[in-house]
């Protein structure tokens, strides 16, 4: 199970490897039973986790669905894009 | 268009022969689309068609194949870099899922039959369909300007654009009402046994 909360730590970083996010964008075409679907899906996540991030995505507008390396959440991406959700890679901190 | 589900996970589309018509038109009119934007011929041999080589590094300009094809970061040269690694292997994969869609149709060639058509989802193909019928929507959507969540009721008054609001509506009623049962068939009997293992893709 991927962390999705945004880890913000005020320790020191810099021996860190940056953190990457995998962030879903809600748009008004996707049903709010098919983001879950994905979610489940692709990630592997429970039908509750998956429904709580859906909600995320829809209520917040973006939700977090996966941290770490940037590679890896290159492949989530391109793997969201596959589905037609619409999904970025982002450093964790950005906006 | 009428759904039942089956013993062992899947469920059968059935769809009246003018509802198949119209679902095998669209899902070709997107094989078109994806091919008008694909520098490579799809290879029918699946390990060359996977090869993610020949990709645009530009956001395409058609609304449609650019919201199928999302820049995957906000920076324009991140943006150009990942695009011309992933966009030809997205593309072929969608092409894949598209032309699965249209052979489980059954519709080409032969002479057309009167009765319902009648088509298997299992869990194995269930991502095919459910990509495809979203892709769907997503290219319909594009090419109305469907671009808020409010758009539509506008879209649906518009005589110009109703029918298209219509079909895509009826696109989602399609692709919810096969979620629906799968995921009655998971949370039924077993679903930690089976829950994660269906797809592989990417």
């Amino acid at each position: 199970m991927h962390a999705t909360q945004t880890q913000r730590s005020e320790a020191p970083q810099e021996m860190q490897e940056p953190v990457w996010q995998t962030v879903v964008w809600d748009d008004p075409v996707n049903l709010m039973s098919y983001v879950a679907f994905v979610f489940q899906q692709h990630f592997g996540f429970s039908a509750d986790r998956a429904e709580v991030l859906m909600l995320r995505v829809h209520h917040d507008g973006s939700a977090v669905v996966a941290e770490g390396s940037r590679e890896a959440m290159e492949l989530h991406v391109e793997a969201m894009h596959g589905y037609g959700l619409w999904a970025t890679v982002r450093q964790a901190g950005e906006q | 268009m009428k759904l039942l589900p089956l013993s062992g996970g899947g469920l059968r589309l059935l769809l009246d022969l003018d509802e198949a018509a119209m679902l095998d038109q669209l899902v070709t009119q997107l094989r078109q689309l994806l091919e008008s934007h694909s520098s490579t011929t799809l290879d029918p041999d699946p390990l060359f068609a996977s090869l993610e080589v020949g990709g645009s590094d530009e956001t395409p300009e058609d609304p449609a194949l650019a919201r199928l094809f999302p820049d995957a970061y906000s920076g324009q040269a991140d943006a150009s870099a990942y695009r011309s690694v992933t966009e030809q292997g997205l593309i072929n994969r969608k092409l894949q899922d598209a032309m699965d869609v249209t052979a489980a149709l059954g519709l080409g060639g032969g002479a057309p039959s009167t009765s319902p058509v009648e088509v298997e989802i299992t869990p194995q193909t269930l991502p095919a369909w459910v990509r495809t019928l979203t892709a769907l929507r997503l290219a319909i959507a594009a090419r109305i300007g469907l671009d808020q969540s409010d758009d539509r009721e506008r879209l649906l008054e518009d005589e110009e654009t109703r029918g298209t609001v219509l079909v895509f509506d009826w696109l989602a009623a399609i692709l919810e009402s096969v979620l629906a049962i799968f995921a009655a068939g998971e949370s039924g009997a077993d679903a930690d046994d089976d829950a994660v293992d269906e797809d592989e893709d990417s």
